[in-house]
This record gives structure tokens, sequence and C-alpha cells, in this order.
């Protein structure tokens, strides 16, 4: 008896949460089913003849598929880059013994502290001089160095790679660098997942950076484009909502879709980084 | 002793973006910000002003109005922030079933939104029509969230819907690492779950709580996303945020060596609120 109270409890406890954090999210996909002319009428949150002209419309009238494509090109560069740079920093600051080590230590746990936010405008600025406004590097390389990344690394290096088994490999004669792709990347596995998850999303939500960085249209990203239809496009209504509302969908289904299947390792990341601060 | 070679390889890739892509635009800024380059100028590191930009920021009424709006906005937010995100990881951590679970997953659900996008979609919600503005109208409040005054609060919604899941994991990793011999120990002595809950969880996530409010100092005086994208929808003011004001100073007055100095600024105080946070969290008790 008591135990049929408590799971009804925790149901509409579960109802109730879900209602609050999923509303804008069910919103976005039946008003991406409706037409702009009769959006903002009738039941704002049901069906009402559901079509997927929206979705047509903008995939074809508009730069929405290659906005797409420059955020999935630019995150998945980001994250590729940036896991494998932390992975080789955290190795040697985990596993080898050498002067400076506290030194270099120090110099990512300040990096931790800046957010990236308050650099981007600076970004900018050094990245004009270097050439690299609209260019994708330009977004890739910032959004790659990940402070977190090397830090989790490190500790990652330190309590599950095991000494005895990188001496083995050495003994039978093999090279750092063979005994860090072929040993230590294997026991990095989910920590690459894990950081590569981390700057992806990182990149894929970024605004600031690419609203500074990249200034041609053809170059945006993803939720760049979105925004500047709210600008430039207030003359072409329908166009607008077909753009947002489709854009919002399909963003919204990948990262649900990548976080689903990943949460694991997303767990793993945050839980560190509350742990040690 | 690892050898130099060794060294160099596996650290050089890191620490040369590291060092290219936050020390050297930090101290580039730093540099920018003791000049004032008249708008036609080949270099922006023309006529040396000293520290005429920082007191010229101090001044600033614009720039202050920001810190202002900010300061009311996390008196709002940290409370809330706090009380929501500690009462769902109490529920989800005593319910460890399927529902428990899925629990987790919705409510983290919102942090994989770009923030960018969610403010779309509430935005849209808010206007007339959308089903905030319907039930508001339904309760009897009609209430425009839109309209210049009530800005502030709808952007605290949207921020609690983006952060409350990720703070809710965070609560959770601390739940979990509370000893179970110290539950048993107040068991023991006859506790009620209320007396768990105030005398052996609050005290043991005192530094989980640090955290929150530390992320939610700095990330409130960076916020900029959630304002420029509201800006579209209703009038919010350029100075509305920091972060805001230093994007309007670059794009539209063209000054990038205040803008600079407001950057600096930004960071400092950043660096000097997360110092104090990690230093608290790190310390013994």
């Amino acid at each position: 008896m008591k135990k049929s109270i408590s799971n009804t409890f925790t149901l509409v406890v579960v109802a109730t949460l879900a209602i609050y954090f999923l509303l804008p999210i069910w919103w976005a996909i039946v008003a991406s089913t409706k037409l702009y002319s009769v959006a903002f009428s009738g039941s704002p949150i049901w069906f009402n003849g559901p079509t997927l002209f929206n979705y047509i419309y903008a995939f074809t009238k508009s730069s929405l598929l290659l906005w797409l494509g420059n955020s999935l090109i630019e995150a998945g560069s980001a994250g590729a880059i940036g896991a494998l740079v932390a992975a080789m920093a955290g190795f040697a600051l985990g596993k080898y013994v050498f002067r400076g080590k506290r030194l270099l230590t120090l110099v990512v746990a300040i990096g931790l502290m800046i957010p990236s936010t308050a650099i981007a405008f600076p970004t900018f600025v050094l990245e004009q001089q270097l050439g690299l406004v609209n260019t994708y590097e330009g977004v890739i390389f910032p959004t790659a160095v990940s402070a977190f990344g090397t830090y989790f690394m490190t500790i990652y290096a330190q309590e599950t790679i095991p000494k005895d088994v990188l001496d083995a490999a050495r003994i039978d004669g093999a090279s750092e660098w063979r005994v860090f792709t072929s040993i230590a990347l294997r026991y990095f596995r989910p920590a690459l997942v894990t950081i590569f998850i981390i700057i992806f999303a990182g990149t894929w939500n970024n605004y600031l950076l690419p609203l500074f960085v990249l200034r041609n249209a053809a170059l945006y990203m993803l939720p760049q484009g979105l925004a500047s239809v709210l600008i430039n496009g207030s003359t072409f209504p329908n166009l607008q909502y077909a753009i947002q509302l489709s854009g919002t969908v399909v963003t919204i289904l990948l990262m649900i879709g990548l976080f689903v299947s990943l949460e694991k390792y997303i767990e793993a990341g945050l839980g560190l980084g509350a742990v040690r601060g | 002793m690892a050898k130099l070679a060794h060294l160099l390889l596996f650290l050089l890739p890191f620490f040369s973006l590291f060092l290219i892509f936050i020390i050297v635009p930090v101290l580039y800024t730093l540099g920018l910000s003791f000049f004032n380059a008249p708008p036609a100028a080949k270099s922006l590191f023309t006529n040396y002003v000293g520290a005429a930009q920082y007191a010229r920021a101090v001044t600033d009424s614009t720039f202050w109005q920001g810190y202002e709006s900010m300061l009311y906005l996390t008196l709002l937010w940290v409370p809330i922030m706090l009380v929501a995100s500690f009462l769902i990881a109490l529920f989800l951590d005593s319910r460890r079933g399927k529902l428990g679970a899925l629990g987790k997953v919705i409510v983290f659900l919102p942090y994989g939104v770009p923030t960018v996008i969610g403010t779309l979609m509430w935005g849209y919600m808010y206007t007339a029509g959308g089903p905030i503005y319907s039930f508001l109208a339904f309760l009897g409040l009609s209430h425009n969230l839109l309209a210049p005054n009530d800005i502030i609060y709808a952007m605290l919604n949207i921020i609690i819907w983006e952060w409350v899941g990720y703070n809710v994991v965070i609560l959770l990793a601390g739940l979990n690492s509370i000893p179970n011999t110290l539950y048993d120990a107040a068991r023991l002595d006859g506790a009620s779950g209320w007396q768990i809950t105030r005398r052996v969880k609050i005290p043991m996530l005192k530094k989980y709580f640090a955290f929150i409010i530390m992320l939610t100092v700095i990330g409130d005086q960076l916020l900029f996303n959630e304002p420029f994208t509201l800006s579209n929808l209703s009038s919010v003011p350029f100075g509305f945020t920091p972060n805001l004001y230093i994007y309007h100073v670059t794009y539209f007055l063209e000054e990038f060596n205040y803008a600079s100095a407001i950057a600096f600024i930004l960071i400092a105080i950043s660096l000097v609120v997360a110092v104090i946070g990690v230093r608290y969290f790190w310390s013994e008790g």
C-alpha cells in the first residue's frame, strides 16, 4: 500500500518535471508542423492539420542545410582535435616525471578559470591579425583548446593507466609514440568520448565567438544562422518561421540523440568537474 | 626523468594552442586597452593613453547599468536555482528506479539545447497566441513577458530551464559521495528523514552549493546569448549585460580599444570570483 502511494508520487513529480522541461521542445515539434498563418491561433500545444511544408521550404529555399553542415564540421573537428591534444598532454602530465610539471599544471588550472565567453572578443581581435576571421579554423582552434580536457585526461591517466603495462611495452622496444597510440589510447577511449562530447557540445552551442569571427552568411553556424533570420528576414515571416522551427527541431533531435546515447560519458565528465572543482 | 623530445611531442600541441588562443588574446587585449586609436589609424596600438580607458569604464553609466541589472538577476537567480536543483536532486537521488532515471534525462535535456535556440523557442512561446502567453491569460494574468519591464523575468525563466539540469547532475554526484556510514550513524541515533537532510546532506553538500553559486555569478556577468537573441523580439537595452555592451562598443561604436578595456575588466572579475570559489572548494573541512 505504502509502496504504491510512493510510486504514484514519483510518477506525479516526474510528470510535472517533464511538463516544464519538455514543454518548449514539444511546442517546437508541434509548431514546426503548422503553417505560420495558423501557428498562433488555435491550441498552442496540439497539432492542427500537420504538414511538412516548413521543413521542405526551409531546406530547399534557405542556407539551413549549409549551416547545419558548417556546425557539424566545426564542432566535429574541434571535438576530435581537442580530445586528442588533451589526451596527449594528459598522458605526459599524468605519466612522466619532469621539471616544470607543477608549473604546467598551474597553467592548466588558471586556464580552467578563464571562461570562454570572456575571451571571445580578445580572440577575435587577435584573429584579425592572424587572418583567421571568416575561416573555419578561426572557430575550430579556440574552441578545441580545453583546459578542462587536459585536466580531466591528466587525472584519468594517473588513475587508470598502469605503469607496468607501459614499461612492459618499453622493454619490448616500443617507441614512446607507439606506447601512446597502441596502449595509452586504448585506456583513454572512454575519456576521449567524454571530452569529445563536451567540446563538441560547447562548439555546437557557441554563439558569441562565431558572431565575432564569422561575418559571412555562407560560413554561419546553425544557432547564428537561425538567429540571423530574425534580424534580416522580417519581411518574409513565412520563410523565417519555417527556417527557425525546422532548424530548431532538427538541432534538438540531433542533440537529444547524442545526449541520450552518450549520457554515461557526459555524467562522468560533469561528476569529475564537480568533485575536483 | 622523461626525455625532452618526448615531452615536446606530447605537450606541444595542446600548450601551443593554449598559448595562442587563450594566453595571447588576454595579453593582447590588455595591451590594446592602454591605447585610443583614432578611427582611421593603421594600427590599434596608436595614441597611448595609459589607464584612461579604465577611467572611462569606471564612470561609464551604461557599463555599470549592465552590472546593476545582472546583480538584480543574480539575487533572484541564485536562491531559485539552488532550491530547485536541490529539491530535484534529493528527489531523483531517492528514486533509483526507471522513472527516476527517466526524470534525470528529462531534467538534463535542456542543457543540450543551444542557448540561442532555447531562447528562440521560449521567445515564440511568450508571444501572443503562444502557450505561455495563453496560460498566463488563462490564469487571469494577462501578462506579456516580452514587455521591456518584464524581460528580466523572461530571461530568468530561460536560464533556469537551461541550467537546473546541469546543477542537478553536480548535486547528484555530491549526494553520491556522502559515505553510507554517515546515514547509518544518523539512523541509529533515531534521526528522521528531514533531520538527515538538514544535518547530514545539506552540510555535506556545502561545497557543491558554493561551486554552483560560483558558476552562477560568473555565468551571470557573461550573459550574452539570451539577451542578444531576445533583443530581436523585445527592446533589450544594449548595456543590459556587460558582454552585450562589449559587442555594442565593438560593432556599433567601433571602439576596439575601449572594448578591450571592458573585456579585460570582465576577465579580471571572473578570475577573482573563480579563485575565491576554487580556494573555498579545495580548502579542508
